[in-house]
């Protein structure tokens, strides 16, 4: 008999509620005094927890998922073969956090609401395949059949310090002069940031500001210039993409190495226009008398796929000798979600020098003009998404009348969104020269490895 | 017997009528409305497009509400309570809660069948879909093992309904005549990065935000957050024929009123993509803004404003042109939330929640003027008849 039906009897006189009914009923009040003072004390509320769980299921070609195995891996709907796969899913339930596991948490998002710190790793292996290049006195080509390997290891930090600002800092350390050190080239066969070596640098360290409706921003401190100027969608990067200079930025924009400047940007809706200055001597030196100068107005289109036009325009100083002029157009194409293409072309004006014991007139800027085009292809299947195959062709004249043709091949492979492998294939020919008429052609075979979180 | 009988059916045709023409009162009163979901101050707004005046109906204390729909036969309006974990049924024409459904956690999101028979809600914490009779007001089934049950749609004909799961790559099928689980369809490869890399999944999971049919109700086109691709179910088959790979994170489709294009926010790199409804082709890749929350359509799918949540801006695109238009700045920490086309496709209603206002668009010129005070943190709102009602 529950206390409650005991007490409603009771009232109506149907048990008699004796001194023993009384006893039994105060014994059971105590009884529950007690266990709920017992919940008082070891209570803890539950919370909502999330946790990621690996699960494995079984799926069709056209996507139908089973979460157990079914016979003969088979389709029971269509009879289609079934693959297994494992994957990840998102499980909520209740459960008592320890106090540990809140302060963790506290602390990591507290860390991570103020400075962002990012790491990528690039290694590269090139080796000169076939005869090399120049031939030495000695009858052998130095370069014939020799390998040459280099690294660099960027650690990025980032955070927002207020409103409508950006601080960014790139620490930068690199190993190996890479293939270039032993076949030297006017094409670059590793790009600038991939052949540097030495202790580490500040690679770049500024401050982005920009208005509250981002048409108008300011970036000023160590900026690396190339990040706003020239840019590409398939030839940009040499981490990921073409690995030869001349295919990450035109030869011709000849960019200081990074140091103090700004970047102005002005965005519109279709249109944006950049102006950008550099130092390129050193805080010695009047900074006005030796600032490297470049504009670049850009605009997108849309007419048989996405396309996006620069043209550029710079000024490099030279100190007291005339300054030199280059104008140039990066372009990119997405001609479907598969193929995309670019075009780059420059142009610099020729700046002459006398020298008045020989009597010779000479150029003093290098390069007369560079040009570049090619196709990345892409997204080749749902479940190689992010592997890109590129291929590109090219041709770097100098005010000497010396040329390079170069092509470079890739293939890269992400094997986790967080690690990718690509194999190049670069080639140097057609190296017309004043000097000596022809060197030989220059081929190599690479790997590069790129790790990034 | 007979006589029985006959007064059955001189019974239901009565009521029948009876009702037919209250229904057409009841929709015609119940489209003129722009529901507006206060988040903050936990009460709807019922507010009246023609006259201006704003109909509060209190849910309960910290309800905070996430979405609201109207039913197609304009009598019940559906409220899911995220915090109070609270599925409110609402008498349209009287404007009084006439019934509390207890949902298994967090719930958000939800839909109703073309027929008013259903309304289907699910709760993100408990991966539990309810389908609730609203004739009855009873749940007619909880269906458990979704994970994260995010965003709806119901076929024209009422028989099946698409949910996605934002905590996993699925998008689950649902027969609504049996109310059972009909199939799980899972979008991208049958070989998932996530088996390689356990360390950013084990971060996160961004799976399906909606899965976002097409006006003639053939195909379903649902994003993957984690994938970049978009992939294309058959409603007939239920099958994945096509996967559409768009770029990093992209948000949800949204199919135009026209036909012609499905409109993707690829959050990742800030750019809107626009794919080709019928030929399943990426057409168009435009530059945006950062966190998208959604894309209403006017001119009759002429035009496209994309709300750009974190921009405080909306990005305005001409889809004959296939180019951006403009952008509407609406102030510093103004932020905007999502919104709805009203059913004549021209102008577009706007929350904007740190101001307690609505954002109304003219999309015949652009022009815009702000409703104040529709109540507190404006989250999301709703029209009947319109194509661009959606949440976030």
């Amino acid at each position: 008999m529950t206390l409650r039906r005991l007490i409603v009897l009771a009232a109506f006189g149907l048990v008699p509620f004796t001194a023993a009914a009384a006893a039994d009923l105060q014994k059971q009040i105590d009884q529950l005094r007690d266990e709920l003072n017992l919940i008082r004390h070891t209570y803890e509320p539950t919370e909502p927890v999330e946790v990621i769980k690996q699960v494995t299921e079984w799926v069709s070609p056209s996507g139908e998922l089973f979460t157990v195995r079914q016979k003969n891996d088979v389709s029971p709907t269509d009879g289609s073969k079934l693959s297994e796969r494992v994957t990840y899913r998102k499980l909520k339930f209740s459960r008592r956090e320890a106090v540990s596991e809140k302060i963790d948490s506290a602390v990591s998002s507290a860390i991570n609401g103020h400075v962002v710190v990012g790491m990528e790793v690039v290694g590269v292996y090139q080796n000169i395949v076939g005869a090399g290049d120049v031939v030495d006195s000695s009858g052998s080509t130095h370069s014939a059949n020799r390998g040459a390997g280099s690294g660099q290891l960027d650690i990025t930090l980032s955070g927002k310090p207020m409103r409508n600002t950006l601080i960014f800092v790139d620490l930068n350390s690199g190993a190996g002069p890479g293939i270039d050190g032993l076949a030297p080239n006017e094409v670059g066969l590793n790009a600038n940031y991939l052949s540097g070596s030495g202790a580490p640098t500040i690679r770049e360290a500024w401050v982005a500001l920009h208005g509250p409706k981002r048409v108008l921003g300011l970036q000023l401190g160590i900026v690396d210039l190339t990040s706003a100027f020239d840019s590409n969608l398939v030839a940009n990067d040499e981490t990921t993409q073409f690995l030869s200079g001349s295919l990450v930025n035109s030869p011709l924009l000849q960019n200081p190495a990074n140091g103090p400047g700004a970047i102005l940007h002005l965005n519109g809706t279709r249109a944006s226009l950049r102006l950008g200055v550099q130092d390129t001597l050193g805080a010695a030196n009047d900074l006005a008398d030796n600032l490297y100068a470049i504009a670049e107005a850009a605009m997108l289109y849309n007419f048989f796929g996405d396309g996006q036009v620069r043209v550029w325009a710079r000024q490099q100083p030279r100190g007291a000798e005339q300054p030199d002029q280059a104008l140039g157009f990066s372009t990119d194409r997405r001609v479907s979600t598969h193929l995309s293409t670019f075009l780059r072309y420059a142009k610099s004006s020729y700046v002459e020098a006398f020298d008045p014991f020989s009597g010779a007139h000479y150029a003093i800027n290098k390069y007369d003009w560079a040009a570049s085009g090619g196709v990345e292809i892409g997204n080749l299947s749902p479940r190689h998404s992010k592997d890109r195959i590129g291929l590109a062709y090219g041709r770097n004249v100098l005010q000497t009348g010396d040329l390079d043709d170069f092509a470079e091949a890739y293939f890269r492979t992400v094997l986790t969104p967080n690690f990718s492998v690509s194999a190049h294939a670069q080639g140097i020919f057609n190296r017309v020269r004043s000097a000596t008429p022809t060197e030989n052609s220059l081929f190599s075979l690479g790997l590069r490895t790129q790790l990034s979180y | 017997m007979k006589t029985l009988i006959l007064m059955a059916l001189f019974a239901s045709t009565a009521y029948g009528a009876h009702d037919m023409s209250k229904m057409d009162d009841a929709v015609k009163k119940a489209a003129s409305y722009c529901l507006i979901i206060n988040r903050d101050s936990s009460d709807v707004n019922l507010y009246d497009m023609a006259t201006g005046k704003s109909n509060l109906i209190f849910l309960d204390k910290f309800a905070a509400p996430h979405m609201g729909m109207i039913s197609p036969d304009g009598r019940t309006l559906v409220v899911s309570g995220s915090s109070d974990d609270t599925i409110y049924l609402i008498d349209v024409a009287s404007m009084k809660v006439t019934k509390r459904i207890k949902a298994y956690g967090e719930p958000e999101h939800m839909d109703i069948t073309p027929d008013s028979k259903y309304a289907f809600c699910g709760s993100m914490q408990g991966g539990v879909v309810q389908f609730i009779d609203l004739r009855s007001g009873e749940v007619a089934k909880a269906i458990e093992g979704f994970s994260e049950p995010h965003g709806y749609t119901t076929l024209p004909d009422s028989s099946k309904a698409y949910i996605s799961n934002l905590g996993a790559h699925e998008v689950t099928v649902v027969d609504i005549n049996r109310l059972e689980v009909l199939k799980r369809i899972s979008v991208g490869a049958p070989s998932e990065p996530s088996t390689l890399n356990p360390d950013q999944y084990l971060s996160g999971i961004n799976g399906i935000i909606n899965p976002t049919m097409t006006l003639d109700g053939k195909l379903i086109y649902a994003a993957d957050g984690d994938f970049g691709l978009v992939a294309v179910i058959d409603t007939a088959t239920d099958k994945v024929i096509d996967t559409i790979p768009v770029g990093s994170q992209p948000w949800r489709g949204y199919a135009s009123p026209d036909g012609k294009y499905v409109l993707v926010p690829v959050n990742g790199e800030e750019m809107i993509a626009v794919i080709d409804a019928k030929s399943h082709k990426l057409v168009s890749k435009m530059p945006a803004g950062a966190g998208m929350t959604g894309v209403n359509f006017v001119n009759g799918g002429k035009k496209a404003y994309v709300t750009s949540h974190d921009d405080d801006t909306v990005f305005i695109y001409n889809l004959d042109r296939m180019a951006p238009a403009g952008k509407l700045f609406f102030g510093e920490n103004k932020v905007l939330e999502t919104a709805t086309t009203d059913a004549q496709g021209r102008f577009v209603y706007l929350c904007s929640s740190t101001d307690d206002s609505i954002i109304v668009i003219d999309g015949k010129d652009d022009s815009y003027r702000r409703i104040m005070n529709v109540g507190n943190f404006p989250w999301g709102s709703h029209i009947m008849g319109s194509n661009d009602n959606y949440c976030h």
